[in-house]
């Protein structure tokens, strides 16, 4: 018997096998709500997609939709270019990532607390604009800086058009700091005497780091990987602009013009989707497989986190990580706040270009404070819902033997691996067609169970891993004295995780504040966010008070980040930092 | 909190919630003075007046451009009593959800006001309209004299949607200092082997202004003409209209189709852009109409609505809503009835349709659009085939 057996409470032992089924009918019962969530709307898609005809009238079963969908001529040239861009910016990104992230979480560079944040800030920039700048400044023919590099280095070539455009776009846009963002706080869990034994037999820096501490980090360096590669092969937008003009395809711009179409053709987009969905599952299995394997603690009651001391390449290594967040934050910020005072976006050679019209138009707009309030409700809500939700499902993923674990756990990934736009459409059938879900069908409440449910796998892949950092002992240690599961998990467990879950309750407000297709087909007039004013900005030809708009959502978002950076500092382990 | 307080917390939580929400449940009643009634319109109009304040609300679907806006504001003016609830949602969004709702017994909105296409596309042959002429009561809405043309123009064979506006444009775009006028003037030259590789076309896979100004070419030119623009000229297709804006004006291509006109706009208004110049001829026409969407739960606040809507005292708001909300041009302020002048920007672009001749124009958004649209879009997809693109 072990010590938690033993110590438990005298209640909990004279009734063990009514607590052991209580918990397992909760356990169960979670499970079949994940399942039937992300399940049910992914079959109702996968049946429509067998029924030929238009959208939204009696048609007849068929495999049309599956042999249209798989006759397209540059299917093939799609997927060779899907998965070349995705191991090429995924590699690239890995490591820059893990650099950053160790010299943030595990060094004396100066301002690392700050530079983190700044990071995060990075991830809640919006894609659009900030790829609009970049166009603005890499453009082959007409970018600002390319010419000027061109007058320093001539004959230089590069084009933002091309293969390698693509990558460097998604690596300066979001993607290293997103690698960062969710690197980084496992980093921080990493006991500090690991390494000072392995400097103490004698290994350098880059020895360590590769023997020692990427191997402990390969649960969350794996999932962060599979989740970088599966959310290139649904990225889109950056490829629609940059890949159109050099006719490179990739496979999630093919199902984005079939929904796309009038009508649109839902059957053929959800048959391009399930390819991904099969292709996905058996390297989800193996990264579970290998997180199985072995034990990955790295925080146990004897945790130390000693900073390893950079010495002369202090400042060296800060500018290069400050160099890197200048093009990464700096220049998109510089450009969009630009946008906002500009008569025509990007139009510098206007004889007088700016203007002061767009802020006062959206600050005397009557819908700015409803829309912002909406979005406060919708992105909170939707915050505190899944916080919860993925923290419970991380716990019974990692602490628990109940026997549907594993599959709880491989639920998870799945919403991500079919693309949003078609999913939401299931989303809409799941909503209106199943009777616990019907009368919260146009209240809030459904914004914040469906974007809730939105960053399902992150938020569960990142808390489970950061609970798989935590030893067994501290919670045994708890219940030796005589707290039960819930309190241990509410006073050990989760002061140890709170970077994490800030990291998570951060990325999911974020998502939430500016989501605008799952916001327009699931909400009512009643709960318009500021995402959807953005909208009605732009398809009435004022894209510059758009752009103040999308400002307001960041500046909001930059608050959360704020907020979520103060938690997680007072909480975890960075409070230890630099001590014995 | 034990266990069995959690659970009645989460059950009254959760019962809360659903009150707020949707029914199934159709509505109940009718209009209050169906035609067949009382011939008497001032009679059905009064009785239809007071069960619509009865009802309550009217919900109004719109696109997401702010005139809508405005022009509910000038409603709510006139009828206080008769408050509006507005959903401002894009037509493809909108369409996929209104369907999906009325197939499981949801009938949450009374009339749709918004560009017709996907209304035809979609919409009218999957059932979800109802039919506009028990709903149309006033004089001056049903006397079709009040109308350009001498009658209303439906967008389809049945009386389900009806058109306030037409807006004639083609969106094909010269950048001067490029390609002077004397090599390329007229859209019958888009074809000339010398603009081979130089033309910037928005893709075409699906519908906006590129592929709508390849019907007006196709409506005028034929068949022939558009493969030999899509496939021998070798043109380079574009999805982001605002780049391609961009690409034209900084010279990157001579001539581009379906550029972003709030863009160009936008330049040439505050002075810049003057080497920029927009084509004309062989235009299509775009219908933005009103429908009543089945089952509405609303009945006779719609039919207040949508007579208002129609009649000179809307439509004039709306022409004013355009005014006031939108950048100039102005074309889009304009109206079908006779007795609403437009603002002078649609008479001088001429964008304003010559509604006694419409075999003129590519009619998109209208049900004998359709084909063309559909030819467009699958010229376009042998070109993918081909692999052209």
């Amino acid at each position: 018997m072990s010590v938690a057996t033993a110590v438990r409470p005298a209640f909990q032992r004279r009734l063990p096998h009514l607590r052991l089924e209580i918990s397992a009918v909760a356990y169960a019962a979670l499970l079949a709500l994940v399942a039937f969530v992300v399940l049910y709307p992914i079959l109702l898609l996968a049946i429509n997609s067998f029924r030929v005809g238009p959208f939204g009238q009696a048609g007849a079963w068929g495999v049309d939709n599956w042999q249209a969908a798989f006759s397209q001529p540059r299917i093939v040239a799609a997927l060779r270019n899907t998965v070349s861009l995705a191991i090429t910016r995924q590699a690239i990104a890995i490591g820059l990532g893990v650099s950053i992230a160790w010299l943030l979480a595990r060094t004396n560079l100066p301002g690392r607390s700050w530079l983190e944040v700044c990071f995060w800030f990075a991830l809640l920039l919006p894609s659009l604009p900030v790829l609009l700048g970049w166009i603005l400044l890499l453009d082959g023919h007409h970018g600002i800086l390319l010419n000027a590099i061109r007058n320093i280095v001539p004959g230089f070539s590069f084009d933002i058009y091309s293969w390698w455009g693509i990558v460097v776009a998604h690596l300066v846009i979001n993607l290293v700091a997103l690698k960062v963002f969710l690197l980084t706080p496992a980093f921080r869990n990493m006991d500090s005497s690991l390494e000072e034994a392995s400097r103490a037999a004698g290994a350098s820096m880059p020895h360590t780091l590769f023997r020692i501490v990427v191997p402990l980090m390969t649960p969350t360096i794996l999932f962060v990987t599979l989740l970088g590669l599966i959310r290139s092969m649904q990225s889109f937008e950056i490829e629609l602009i940059l890949g159109g003009a050099s006719k490179i395809d990739v496979y999630s711009t093919l199902i984005y013009r079939q929904v796309m179409q009038s009508p649109p053709e839902y059957g053929k987009a959800t048959a391009l989707s399930m390819v991904i969905l099969s292709a996905l599952v058996p390297l989800i299995a193996l990264q579970q497989w290998i997180a199985g394997r072995r034990s990955y603690t790295t925080v146990s009651g004897k945790y130390t986190n000693r900073l390893f001391d950079l010495g002369v390449m202090r400042w060296p290594l800060f500018c290069v990580v400050a160099g890197m967040l200048i093009v990464m934050i700096v220049l998109p910020i510089l450009f969009m706040l630009v946008g906002t005072f500009m008569k025509v976006f990007g139009q510098f050679d206007l004889p007088d270009p700016w203007t002061l019209n767009n802020w006062r138009r959206i600050l005397t707009d009557r819908q700015l404070v409803k829309g912002l309030v909406n979005t406060l409700v919708i992105a909170a809500g939707a915050t505190i819902f899944s916080v919860v939700l993925f923290t419970v499902i991380a716990y019974v993923s990692v602490r628990t033997r109940f026997v549907g674990r594993r599959l709880l756990d491989m639920l998870t990934w799945i919403p991500s691996t079919v693309p949003g736009i078609v999913t939401s459409l299931g989303l809409l059938w799941l909503f209106i067609g199943t009777p616990i879900f019907r009368p919260l069908y146009g209240t809030v409440w459904i914004l914040i169970i469906a974007l809730g449910f939105a960053g399902l796998t992150l938020g569960v892949q990142l808390i489970k891993t950061s609970m798989m950092q935590l030893g067994a002992e501290l919670e045994e240690a708890s219940w030796a004295s005589g707290a039960g599961r819930i309190y241990t998990l509410r006073r050990v467990v989760l002061p140890l995780i709170a970077p994490t879950i800030a990291v998570v309750a951060l990325q999911n407000f974020g998502a939430a504040a500016s989501s605008v297709s799952l916001v327009a087909l699931l909400g009512s007039a009643n709960n318009k966010p500021l995402s959807l004013v953005q909208l009605e900005y732009m398809d009435t030809g004022l894209f510059e008070p758009a752009t103040v708009v999308g400002v307001i959502i960041f500046l909001l978002t930059i608050g959360a980040a704020v907020l979520a950076r103060a938690v997680s500092v007072r909480t975890g382990l960075a409070r230890f930092e630099g001590q014995r | 909190m034990n266990r069995l307080g959690l659970f009645l917390t989460t059950a009254i939580v959760l019962l809360i919630a659903a009150c707020g929400g949707k029914t199934g449940a159709p509505p109940t009643g009718g209009l209050a003075a169906p035609a067949r009634e009382s011939d008497d319109p001032q009679a059905r109009w009064a009785k239809t007046l007071d069960a619509a304040k009865q009802e309550g609300k009217v919900v109004v679907v719109t696109h997401t451009n702010l005139y809508y806006q405005k022009e509910i504001e000038k409603f709510g003016e006139k009828y206080p009593d008769i408050p509006v609830e507005q959903v401002s949602m894009r037509p493809s969004e909108f369409t996929p959800k209104v369907i999906t709702e009325q197939q499981n017994g949801i009938y949450g909105y009374d009339v749709w006001v918004s560009p017709t296409s996907n209304m035809v596309e979609t919409v009218v042959p999957a059932g979800g309209f109802e039919s506009l002429i028990p709903y149309l009561i006033l004089p001056e809405v049903t006397d079709s004299t009040q109308y350009r043309g001498g009658k209303p123009l439906y967008v389809s064979s049945e009386p389900y949607v009806m058109a306030y506006q037409g807006n004639v444009t083609t969106n094909v775009w010269v950048n001067r200092d490029l390609l002077p006028a004397s090599e390329f003037n007229t859209l019958d030259q888009l074809v000339d082997p010398k603009l081979k590789g130089k033309i910037a076309i928005r893709t075409p896979s699906a519908p906006h202004a590129g592929s709508l100004t390849l019907t007006g070419l196709l409506h005028n030119k034929g068949q022939a003409f558009l493969d030999q623009l899509l496939i021998d000229q070798q043109p380079v297709f574009i999805d982001n209209a605002r780049l391609m804006t961009q690409d034209l004006i900084n010279g990157k291509y001579p001539v581009a189709i379906g550029i972003d006109g709030e863009t160009m706009d936008a330049c040439q208004r505050e002075g810049g852009c003057k080497s920029m110049q927009q084509l004309t001829g062989y235009e299509y026409m775009l219908s933005y109409g009103v429908g009543i969407l089945k089952n509405p739960p609303h009945p006779n606040a719609a039919a207040v609505f949508l007579n208002w809507f129609l009649s000179k005292e809307g439509q004039q708001a709306f022409v004013q809503s355009v005014e006031a909300t939108t950048p100039p041009p102005y074309d889009q302020a304009q109206s079908i009835r006779v007795d609403v002048d437009p603002n002078p920007d649609a008479i001088k672009d001429q964008a304003m349709p010559d509604y006694d001749h419409l075999e003129k124009y590519s009619l998109q958004g209208m049900e004998a659009g359709r084909p063309e649209m559909q030819a467009v879009l699958a010229a376009y997809k042998k070109v993918e085939e081909s692999g052209g693109r």
